[in-house]
């Protein structure tokens, strides 16, 4: 064929690779319109104060017996409950011995109070972000025989959990006092609220401070494998240099990743892994890293594949 | 049903529409304020949509006008062509950022697309990633039905002349 019909022309462009906003930005510009909507010019002044008149008085009415409900009811978080979220952490230098800037892009939290040395994202299920996290301190009342206690609360659910208890270590980097701990992983993808408290050897607490971090949705697991991308980061477009861990030994030298659109089975994208690099966990396991690009062309229900282990994906729906 | 609740399930609906064409017009994936002003334009503007019309065709309307004011004066298509100038494929590889098609005979026929005239690429951009049909793209860009379709046809052939000299036409068709 030599020529480009019109309507060939439509049905290449239709198969185009799609492009839309990431969830976030769309929560964020649904909130913006919604905004924008509860701008409304000023009422009447009378009706105004009026109303404001009445809600005091129906306050006055009910505080008394919403405050005796209340007294009643168990004080721990429910299901579906709401925490108030701690205050934004921070991206902040640490100084080394000279007092030249340290760690800026990765140090994380509260200046002057706690901080730690944060992975480049939080990922739900993830080992890989959540060991051997140096924590630093600061506070004249440190001292070594201090035990450093770590909780973290889902601010969505209330759920709470004890990541870690570990002895405080000497002072580094401009901070009065460190910790290298092992936090558990987070299981619930949001906002997490980390508290950070000390107990000296009488057993008496100080809270040193506390800040929240966002934990993303976890990575793509298709059994032996994982697609070292979060679930919530998938969207139509293309992902250059992408990376899959593999574990296991005696691996082959470069691996597929295939793409089938569950939608229309017919739509297969295969995509080759390569450069691996072998390493040994902590737990010494043999895993394996593959690196690669692949793209998605749009949103849809997705199977992800990988030496013979597959998963289902939802790519990049609305309604997330 | 109020403006702010319409204007939302419209930004529901074809919020992937609107972003997908704006990414293919500006020649970015950077649009994310540009979605954002057409369905705010869309909410100022909400007393002059008339019912008959299909909303999609509105907002890529607005779309395409907001992206407009955006680049002032200067024409999107002619900062395309002064980039795409300014690039020799084959001694540097585009930008990852803007990379928007990876499939190598897609980009070069979308690159083909971008070194048409302003008006061929409209209605090239408007029937085929817009996805709308003559009468539609007449109401975006204010002519008849004729028109559109007299416009598409001299830039579908224009299209293949630039292909033919590209020498990749193989590639994608058949």
């Amino acid at each position: 064929m030599s020529h480009l019909s019109d309507k060939e022309l439509l049905d290449v462009l239709a198969d185009f690779p799609r492009h839309e906003l990431t969830t976030i930005q769309r929560t964020e510009m649904l909130k913006t319109i919604s905004e924008a909507e509860s701008f409304k010019p000023k009422r009447n002044f009378r009706f105004q104060r009026f109303a404001a008149l009445s809600a005091v008085f129906i306050l006055i009415l009910i505080a008394p017996i919403l405050y005796l409900t209340n007294k009643t009811e168990d004080e721990t978080p429910r299901s579906g409950s709401v925490i108030k979220q701690a205050q934004e952490g921070d991206y902040f230098a640490l100084q080394d011995e000279n007092g030249k800037p340290l760690y800026g892009d990765s140090n994380f939290g509260i200046p002057n109070k706690v901080s730690l040395l944060a992975p480049k994202e939080w990922v739900v299920w993830d080992t890989r972000a959540t060991s051997k996290i140096m924590v630093f301190l600061w506070g004249k009342d440190l001292a070594l025989d201090q035990t450093l206690n770590i909780d973290a609360t889902h601010v969505e659910t209330g759920i709470k959990e004890h990541l870690n208890n570990t002895s405080l270590s000497a002072g580094m980097y401009g901070a009065d006092a460190h910790a290298v701990v092992d936090f558990l992983t987070f299981d619930k993808r949001g906002k997490w609220n980390l508290e950070f408290t000390v107990y000296n050897s009488l057993g008496e607490k100080k809270k040193i401070g506390e800040f929240s971090i966002y934990v993303k949705d976890h990575y793509v697991l298709l059994g032996h494998s994982t697609l070292l991308i979060s679930q919530e980061d998938l969207f139509a477009g293309f992902y250059e240099d992408a990376y899959i861990e593999v574990k296991g030994e005696n691996l082959p030298e470069e691996i597929e990743l295939e793409i089938i659109n569950e939608e229309d089975p017919t739509d297969i994208s295969k995509f080759i892994f390569k450069e691996k690099t072998d390493n040994t966990t902590t737990d010494g396991d043999r895993i394996s890293m593959y690196k690669g690009d692949f793209h998605i062309k749009k949103s849809g229900i997705y199977s992800f594949s990988v030496m013979g282990e597959s998963n289902i994906v939802i790519i990049g729906k609305p309604t997330d | 049903m109020e403006r702010g609740h319409q204007i939302e399930k419209w930004f529901i609906q074809f919020e992937k529409d609107v972003t997908n064409y704006l990414v293919y017009y500006t020649g970015t994936t950077d649009v994310e304020d540009l979605v954002q002003e057409t369905f705010l334009r869309a909410f100022r503007a909400f007393s002059r949509f008339k019912n008959e019309s299909n909303p999609k065709t509105w907002l890529i309307s607005i779309a395409r006008n907001t992206a407009i004011d955006f680049y002032r004066k200067k024409s999107v298509w002619q900062r395309l062509k002064e980039r795409l100038d300014q690039e020799s494929p084959k001694l540097h590889e585009p930008q990852t950022e803007e990379r928007l098609i990876r499939k190598i005979e897609y980009n070069q026929l979308y690159e083909a697309i971008n070194e048409l005239k302003p008006n061929y690429r409209d209605v090239i951009l408007l029937r085929g990633i817009a996805e709308l049909s003559s009468l539609e793209v007449g109401q975006v860009l204010g002519w008849s039905e004729n028109k559109v379709n007299v416009t598409f046809f001299r830039a579908v052939k224009k299209l293949n002349e630039r292909l033919r000299e590209g020498e990749y036409f193989e590639s994608f068709i058949g």
